[in-house]
């Protein structure tokens, strides 16, 4: 049973930001790296290996004062499909939303084969990466047929300059 | 019927096409002549003699103005043109159809999605090519008249090599199995590799090996490929290798009498020329045969271009 400081501390409200609930334990921390915030601008408060209901144990992440962009959204779901992530303004859930696994990803993460056309040095410039989602944890790049699992992407995200483009919170 | 335009790689086409593709390009063999009057641009980003004539050649065959390159030498590609902009600049020169060969893996199929006409892939790295797999099976169906059964083994170079890729796509529509012989460090692997999770996802008949000698004596078709030197950082251990995968007459002393050796060409050591004069050599047939095969491919692709 939750003592009442740990209640207190899991369940503090925050004014406005996300809060991204039921991740993987471990998780959370590929998360936060992925949200590439600028050091110190922003308060967080990382949970990690809670108990939960649903997973049995988790991760939570609260950042006050952003908002998370639907690229980010379809990461975050192909990394979690079973985690939630809430919109919070004026200490309310404006809106939640329950992750589903995508079935493409384009634009948003890069190929890390580099002899696809997609990381030519001039063709990059025109073409949009596209990755089509498999069943059995992986993704394969449309243009070159690499394969990746859920676990390269997470790795590849955390070392940073994954990311098609670059968004610093 | 399918309607043929694009041709990027082996897995998008079914048995049925490969049947009509193979039958037309018998009656071409056998002196069927067609005039298709059609213009035909080769953009070849990487150079390769073999490839680039064979496709000229068909093109010309059918009465097509060829042009293009074989090499970016002396073109505006070593400015650093675009592919997208060389190809509108053919494109405005009326070409009807594009065959690429490129460096990079997935050129065709960016082309074919930027341009409204049908794109050929004629090699993209060591990710496929789809026209070289279809002269290779159309050489298997001409001699055996079925494909069905048969026990195939694909040696050498298939981690890195486009070539065995190709061929075990176009032959995962037939009931075949496959023997993917390799040294462990050029061997298929799954890790991130497509094939190897395609050819579980059809539930392929298939096998990994490194050891092969005796193996010879069960197959039908054995189709080799070189094995690169740059592949092996240490001369010695590609020197080894080299030497336990090349295949000489004495191997072939207990094969079935109706064996077949098959090479995309061009060799180097691993097929031995005492191998040239024995029944069991198809390699040169195989190129003949890239000749028709294209020629097949262009007819059904251009009768549909007016």
């Amino acid at each position: 049973m939750k003592t009442r400081t740990e209640k207190k501390f899991l369940v503090r409200k925050i004014k406005e930001g996300i809060v991204i609930d039921h991740l993987p334990v471990g998780l959370g921390f590929t998360i936060l790296k992925i949200l590439d915030l600028v050091p110190a601008k922003y308060t967080v408060v990382l949970a990690h290996n809670v108990e939960s209901k649903k997973l049995g144990r988790k991760d939570i992440l609260k950042v006050q004062n952003v908002w998370l962009e639907e690229n980010k959204l379809k990461i975050i779901a192909l990394l979690a499909p079973k985690a939630t992530v809430n919109y919070i303004k004026n200490w309310k859930v404006e809106r939640k939303i329950r992750m589903k696994i995508p079935k493409k990803i384009e634009g948003i993460i890069k190929c890390p084969n580099a002899l696809c056309i997609t990381n030519d040095e001039i063709e990059k410039k025109f073409i949009k990466t596209k990755f089509e989602v498999l069943k059995s944890n992986l993704i394969r790049c449309k243009y070159c047929g690499y394969l990746m699992s859920r676990e390269e992407i997470a790795s590849n995200l955390s070392k940073g300059n994954f990311f098609v483009y670059s968004q610093k919170f | 019927m399918k309607v043929w335009k694009n041709v990027l790689s082996a897995r998008d086409f079914s048995k049925d096409d490969y049947l009509q593709l193979f039958s037309l390009a018998r009656k071409l063999k056998q002196g069927k002549s067609l005039v298709l009057n059609k213009n035909v641009a080769l953009l070849f980003f990487e150079p390769s003699t073999r490839t680039f004539n064979s496709f000229k050649i068909a093109a010309e065959k059918l009465g097509c103005n060829v042009f293009g390159f074989s090499s970016k030498e002396g073109t505006s590609l070593l400015k650093k043109e675009s592919l997208i902009d060389t190809a509108r600049m053919f494109l405005n020169y009326g070409a009807d159809c594009f065959v690429l060969r490129h460096k990079k893996a997935g050129a065709s199929l960016y082309l074919a999605e930027k341009i409204d006409k049908p794109v050929i892939n004629a090699g993209d790295d060591s990710h496929e090519h789809p026209t070289q797999a279809m002269l290779d099976l159309f050489t298997i169906w001409e001699k055996f008249g079925k494909i069905d059964g048969l026990k195939i083994g694909i040696l050498g170079d298939l981690r890195y090599g486009r070539t065995p890729s190709s061929l075990a796509y176009a032959l995962l529509n037939w009931k075949v199995k496959l023997y993917f012989i390799a040294p462990e460090t050029l061997q298929i692997d799954k890790r991130n590799d497509d094939m190897e999770y395609f050819l579980e996802e059809k539930k392929a008949n298939f096998e990994k090996t490194s050891e092969f000698k005796q193996l010879l004596n069960e197959l039908d078709v054995l189709y080799v490929t070189r094995i690169q030197r740059e592949r092996f950082p240490d001369l010695t251990e590609y020197e080894k290798v080299k030497k336990s995968y090349a295949i000489t007459k004495q191997d072939l002393e207990k094969v079935k009498n109706n064996f077949m050796v098959l090479h995309p060409l061009p060799r180097v050591d691993e097929l031995d020329p005492s191998i040239d004069e024995s029944p069991y050599a198809y390699y040169f047939e195989q190129a003949k045969n890239g000749l028709y095969v294209r020629m097949a491919l262009f007819t059904l692709i251009l009768k549909n271009e007016n």
